[in-house]
């Protein structure tokens, strides 16, 4: 099977060319980037972005959608989440050489409906409940096999504060484990390269070995890859923090709402962060003994830290990313930075800031065609864009026309 | 690299304590004495703290005023002056159960595990923090061989908590019993089939001492053979042999948790072939081995023990897990030169470290190897820096401050100062709240426009337009709201639970109490938590007059309660006593009877008078001039004389064994000849929990010579009764089979009416006292206190009033000539039978009315007898009575409706039921030295659409937005 999925992929690349161009008329465009536009075109030329602009010409190859009295808006990309697994979590605690790669099922329903929800970038990481749970990858929900819906392969790793079992300081036992013995493969390594035998040809094979189990770890302390780290509470934020300075690698925070007291060290840290769906926790205050709920969103956005809003496809509401975003405005956090938390900031945590999460010339054209505003309840997905080529059309969406009869568009 | 990251993290809280503290102002404690060193209090001293650093230890001797000594102080600094106050340097503890979230692995050996990591700074300590403990060592795990490094961290605070002081202090191993049931370990976990047949299972090093100690030994030799080298690190599989290593260097100590005298023996066994530096932790037994210890400068952290201090035998006399405690083992420890550190004995006492240091050190140590048990001692252990556990200037203050002795049992600190923060102080005990509103009515002259209130204590210290409102003060401001005093009921059955002559236990809720007579007191059932009274206290009302219900013609006692829900609730116990004449017949006999009570609680009154007046004299040293009045003559006060000297009804109180309160007798008795019959009622029912109302017992027996001896059987019990008996006056013993027996004395009442026995006064006369009368050394002789009597004494003394419900016009006459003209006692009048009749008599006589909120009816229409009686000039007051306490309001609103003047109407709820119930001293007006019970309302009373928005109740605020 492995063999054959190079051949298999080639086959699909060839009909994901992007072979038209798409123009999109009279659009409200809401770029994420900058300020809004009322009523503007907007032209998709080999999958990206081309023009933006007023009365925009086609030629007769193009393909034309008027949306009128429609927004538009860059595709939705979902920062982290483990769905599209057979099962989240590997039993083992230490499994930094297993790939989401060998677990992800395209037929899941997960993709179907980050279809039709607008949700084109997609990153899958191992779950929660483990110490290093292996590499994660980017992927858009189309395509037959993971290799054609792959945007980035293996660029990321998850690590997880939160022990499974045991108590934390186990868990910080494991992972300094994990990463002393990670450095001391790639010295070795180093250190084999460094001591040729002079006059001598002949490496030493053994020490030079690539140890494919090790080879992720390796990576990751070359800055190769970024760690995706979940932290529960605010002291696993100290901890997390502390082991990426110690051992020099890149990592972003998943924060859990608990860790909102840690939000002057996730600040300093100036990095992007990803929140988990939950984002707010009901907390009683040791002061007065009452119960308060703390949205940590707010606390870290008075704090000017940039964060991107994740959903949980497994519960209602929460599924959804507009919902989530809506959310935020609901904490009080201004409507564009909302909008960005499940857009371009998502894109930025995982490294594709320059070719997704929003409308510009020359990234990506992917793009959603929306029936109403993007907070508003009853807006859908009318069109769905990847790369210029459109992949969703809801008036022709098997599922809702039958399920919901909502289909056409017109009811 | 292992060693990089305290630095880091520091760095990092650094970066956060910038941003969430402050930098603390400048606080002086002017104190009794500071440690400065456990062994070297300083007397008389100025402690300085500028901006967290401990600035100075300045002494007073000499000085005119601390001042002088201590100058350059900026213009913004805290003063903490306490003359018996003591400063104690923050304390240690040397070992910790739950401030780092540590469970133990399934594994035996985990070496690399850093308790650091388990512990969150951002927690709260506060529990800890209180108790003077600054700095504290958390262990890595607790019930495996080796579950890895145990740390020092400091706890700061709830907003910032603490830090990580020493990551690394002590490689921790276990050899006490609790590692002998650790699981084994299958990693990974997986399920046998038929290619695996057994599950992966790891090496497990052996449970029992022996094997423990010899996996010990290895691991030791291992490190000292393979982890010399710095560089060296574990493979994914191995054990971590570097904690070992740097044991072996001396680096780290090794600390040995281990209870039992022979698990002791084998650490030190341990520390002597590997020249460890040993610390036994927990340490039942280890003073067996004090000069073992000793010859290896090892330590111990001491258990703290929690067995009383008697029957330990040198012996542990039985096999416990943990060995025998015992309390001489500190001291036998220091004897031998071994450092000890105490902890507490249980789980979450962790703030109470000194208190049991204290404890297990008293005996034949002084306060420095108390303190040097909680401070030095363990800053040492915990490899802190040289100083630590002292006062040291020019370092962040680690303070414990306390108003008195910190080795007083009962001593908790007033103020902790950690890191340079105050992170704890304990609450003030007099907090200054001052009330501004746009009007006060004060129920005591004219209404106060823009005015403020100003609460100092629970009592109100100023009222007034221009007051001086002191710094500090809380705040409330609502120029929109009006002052008015907390309302009085009159009469209402709130707060209570249930009531002794009820019978059941349940929770009772709603004024449902019948007449108690004056033998049961309602507010003996009063619970200051019942919900009713917050109810009561948002609607307005602070004080309630808990009066019985109606069904005895002396239906009982008055008491006043606050419904602020405070410990301390009752106002005043004795607030007046209810008579209740319904379907009394009234005329010459009423007359006669409630001249009885009075006359009969009069004689009581002034024994107590004459008793009180005698006793001061003597105490100012003159001999007894005045002779106490003999209570046995009391008792013949109401009895009538009788034909023969028995026949008749006794009454007396006799005192069984300790009970707190005598039991009430009643025996009825009938001569015939030398042949005596009766009843003998005693009630045996306990104060609180009901009981069925006693059941008179018939009884038997013969009264010759002026000797009386009866006997009565009820089912395996005999109760004999033997007295002498003259003048109306028994003396004898009652026995009561298997609970012993004991002395009383009845008197003789002519009556047989119930309520009349309530009357009678009692003698009670304790086996070993002798009659009323002055007593060898001339100190006057009390007289017997009785519940009949104490009920009646405020009416007597003409503080508060007597209540009487009156049905009818044949009752008046009895009440106005006896009560008012004959004995010009306090009257107040509940109930409108023949109301309009006697409503001008009432007003000539002087008597009050009390108002339920009942209407009259004439001619179809319905006036307000409140009303009636206002304008006929009688004071007026209102009761809840057996409606709720929350329509008190209400009444008085109806009561403007029929033209009361709204600021009289405040004072039927407020001033007037607080004079007649005799509490106006301390409720009823807001005036200077009265308790502080405040009502904020949100407009003018009786305004529509006014409501209660605050109410204070003692200074306290009760709720926000409680509405009528």
């Amino acid at each position: 099977m492995r063999i054959l999925r190079p051949i298999i992929a080639c086959a699909f690349l060839a009909g994901l060319m992007p072979a038209q161009d798409l123009l999109i008329r009279n659009a409200r465009l809401i770029p994420v980037s900058g300020p809004e536009n009322a009523k503007t075109d907007l032209l998709i030329r080999d999958g990206r972005v081309s023009a933006i602009g007023e009365g925009l010409k086609a030629d007769l190859s193009t393909l034309v959608i008027d949306a009128a009295g429609r927004a538009v808006m860059p595709a939705y990309v979902l920062a982290a989440t483990s769905e599209g697994l057979d099962r989240p979590n590997e039993n083992m605690e230490v499994t930094p050489f297993v790939s989401v790669l060998d677990s992800i099922d395209p037929t899941r329903p997960f993709f179907d409906d980050s279809v039709r929800d607008g949700v084109y970038s997609i990153h899958i990481l191992p779950g929660d409940r483990t110490v290093i749970g292996g590499s994660g990858r980017v992927l858009r929900p189309t395509g037959r096999v993971v290799e054609d819906m792959t945007i980035v392969p293996d660029g990321s790793i998850k690590i997880s504060m939160v022990p499974p079992q045991g108590n934390r300081a186990s868990q910080m036992a494991k992972l300094r484990s994990a990463f002393d013995d990670a450095k001391r493969y790639l010295d070795n390594k180093e250190a084999a390269a460094d001591s040729r035998p002079s006059g001598s040809l002949k490496l030493d094979m053994d020490r030079l070995a690539i140890d494919r189990r090790r080879e992720t770890m390796a990576r990751l302390l070359k800055k190769q890859v970024t760690a995706f780290t979940y932290c529960g509470e605010p002291g696993d934020v100290i901890r997390a923090l502390a082991l990426a300075t110690e051992f020099g690698y890149e990592q972003r925070l998943v924060l859990a709402p608990g860790t909102w007291k840690a939000a002057d060290l996730i600040a300093a840290d100036k990095r992007p962060v990803v929140l988990t769906p939950e984002m707010d926790v009901e907390e009683m205050d040791p002061e007065t003994g009452k119960m308060v709920r703390r949205e940590l969103p707010a606390i870290l956005h008075k704090k000017g830290v940039a964060f991107a809003a994740t959903a949980r496809p497994t519960s209602l509401g929460q599924r959804y990313l507009w919902y989530q975003a809506g959310s935020l405005v609901r904490m009080g956090i201004p409507r564009d930075v909302a909008l960005r938390s499940v857009t371009l900031t998502a894109a930025e945590v995982i490294g594709l800031g320059k070719t997704k999460g929003s409308i510009e010339i020359g990234k990506d054209g992917d793009v959603l065609i929306l029936s109403d505003d993007p907070l508003s309840g009853r807006a859908w997905v009318d069109s769905g864009v990847i790369e210029g080529r459109v992949i969703y059309e809801r008036r022709s969406d098997r599922r809702l026309t039958e399920v919901l009869g909502l289909g056409d568009g017109k009811n | 690299m292992l060693r990089r990251l305290p630095i880091l993290i520091a760095s990092f809280l650094v970066i956060a304590m910038s941003i969430a503290a402050q930098g603390p102002a400048t606080i002086v404690f002017i104190v009794k004495q500071a440690y400065a060193t456990p062994s070297q209090p300083v007397e008389r001293v100025a402690v300085v703290v500028k901006a967290g650093v401990l600035s100075g230890t300045i002494p007073l001797a000499g000085a005119k005023s601390w001042r002088d000594a201590v100058p350059g102080l900026p213009s913004d600094v805290e003063v903490v002056e306490l003359p018996d106050g003591v400063i104690l340097p923050g304390l240690i503890l040397a070992h910790s159960r739950t401030l780092a979230q540590v469970t133990d692995p399934e594994e035996s050996l985990t070496p690399g595990t850093v308790a650091a990591d388990a512990f969150d700074p951002f927690d709260s300590f506060k529990g800890v923090t209180r108790g003077g403990v600054t700095a504290a060592y958390i262990s890595p795990g607790f019930a495996r061989i080796v579950a890895g490094q145990g740390s020092a961290v400091r706890l700061a605070g709830a907003d910032l908590g603490g830090e990580v002081l020493v990551r690394s202090v002590s490689l921790r191993v276990s050899l006490s019993e609790n590692i002998r049931s650790a699981p084994n370990v299958f990693n990974p976990p997986l399920i046998p089939d038929l290619g695996e047949p057994l599950p992966a299972a790891e090496m497990q090093p052996g449970k029992t001492r022996a094997g423990a100690l010899d996996a010990l030994r290895s691991l030791f030799r291992r490190a000292g053979s393979e982890a010399r080298d710095p560089k060296w690190t574990p493979s994914m599989d191995d054990v971590d042999l570097r904690p070992f290593a740097r044991a072996l260097s001396g680096e780290i100590s090794v600390r040995v948790a281990c209870d039992r005298e022979a698990d002791v023996a084998g650490a030190i066994e341990l520390a002597r072939e590997f020249k460890l530096r040993l610390i036994i932790e927990g340490g039942n037994e280890a003073w067996m081995h004090a000069a073992a210890l000793a010859s290896i400068n090892a330590s111990v952290v001491l258990r703290a023990v929690a067995t009383p201090p008697i029957g330990n035998s040198a012996i542990a006399p039985l096999f416990h897990e943990s060995g025998e405690g015992r309390r001489t083992a500190a001291a036998l420890l220091i004897k031998a030169g071994v450092p000890v550190a105490v902890v507490p004995p249980f789980v979450g006492e962790e703030g109470e470290v000194l208190f049991h240091a204290t404890r297990l050190m008293g005996d034949g140590f002084g306060p420095s190897d108390v303190l040097t048990s909680v401070t030095t001692a363990p800053a040492k252990m915990l490899g802190l820096p040289d100083g630590t556990g002292t006062l040291v200037n020019g370092r962040l203050a680690d303070l414990a401050v306390y108003s008195r002795s910190p080795f007083a049992y009962h001593e908790r600190p007033m103020m902790v100062v950690s890191n340079g923060r105050v992170v704890h102080r304990a609450a003030r005990k007099s907090e200054v709240v001052a009330v501004t509103v746009g009007r006060i009515h004060t129920c005591d002259g004219d209404p106060i426009d823009n005015g403020t209130i100003v609460i100092e204590d629970g009592k109100i210290r100023a009222v007034g337009r221009n007051v001086v409102i002191p710094a500090g003060a809380r705040r409330i401001v609502r120029p929109d709201a009006v002052v008015v005093p907390g309302f009085v009921d009159a009469g209402t059955q709130v707060g209570l639970r249930s009531y002794v002559g009820l019978g059941d236990g349940a929770m009772t809720l709603g004024p449902k109490f019948g007449a108690t007579g004056t033998e049961q007191w309602l507010v003996d059932s009063f619970d200051p938590t019942m919900p009713d009274l917050n109810a009561a206290a948002r609607a307005g009302v602070t004080s309630a007059g808990l009066t019985p219900g109606m069904g005895k013609l002396v239906a009982g006692p008055l008491s006043v309660v606050k419904t602020g829900g405070a410990n301390n609730s009752i106002l005043a116990r004795q607030a007046g006593v209810m008579i209740d004449l319904t379907a009394n017949p009234g005329g010459a006999a009423l007359s006669k009877q409630l001249d009885g009570f009075v006359e009969s609680a009069k004689k009581y009154h002034e024994s107590w008078t004459q008793h009180d007046a005698a006793l001061a004299e003597w105490k100012r040293g003159g001999k007894s001039s005045l002779k106490a009045p003999e209570s046995r003559s009391l008792g013949a006060i109401t009895a009538p004389k009788s034909k023969d000297p028995v026949s008749g009804t006794w009454t007396g109180e006799l005192r069984l064994g300790r009970s707190p309160r005598p039991l009430p007798l009643t025996i009825t008795l009938a001569l015939e000849g030398t042949k005596v019959t009766g009843e003998l009622t005693m009630s045996m029912g306990n104060r609180r929990g009901g009981g069925q109302p006693p059941k008179p017992m018939p009884f038997e027996g013969t009264f010759e010579g002026g000797k009386l001896k009866v006997s009565a059987t009820q089912g395996e019990t005999t109760i004999t009764v033997e007295a002498t008996v003259g003048r109306d006056l028994m003396e004898g013993t009652v026995k009561l089979g298997p609970l012993g027996e004991a002395e009383f004395s009845a008197s003789r009442s002519g009556s047989t009416e119930a309520g009349a026995s309530s009357t009678s006064s009692a003698e009670t006369k304790p086996a070993s006292a002798a009659s009323a009368g002055p007593a060898e050394d001339g100190r006057p002789k009390a007289p017997a206190k009785t519940d009949s009597g104490e009920a009646w004494r405020p009416v007597i003394a003409g503080k508060a009033a007597i209540f009487v419900y009156v049905t009818g016009e044949a009752q008046v006459d009895s009440v106005l000539e006896v009560l008012r003209a004959k004995h010009e006692l306090k009257v107040v009048v509940i109930g409108i039978g023949a109301f309009k009749q006697a409503l001008n008599r009432y007003r000539d006589a002087g008597v009050a009315f009390c108002s339920g909120g009942e209407m009259l009816q004439e001619d179809g229409v319905s006036m307000s007898p409140a009303d009636l009686a206002f304008r006929s000039k009688l004071p007026v007051l209102f009761r809840s009575g057996t409606g709720d306490t929350r329509e008190l309001y209400g009444m008085a609103e109806m009561a403007v409706r029929e033209g009361v003047d709204p600021e009289d109407a405040l004072r039927m709820i407020t001033r007037q039921p607080a004079r007649f119930l005799g509490v106006l001293e301390r409720v009823g007006s807001l005036e200077r030295g009265k308790d502080a019970d405040v009502v904020l309302l949100s407009g003018e009373p009786f305004a529509p659409g006014t409501h209660v928005i605050m109410t204070i109740i003692d200074g306290k605020l009760v709720e926000e937005g409680g509405a009528r």
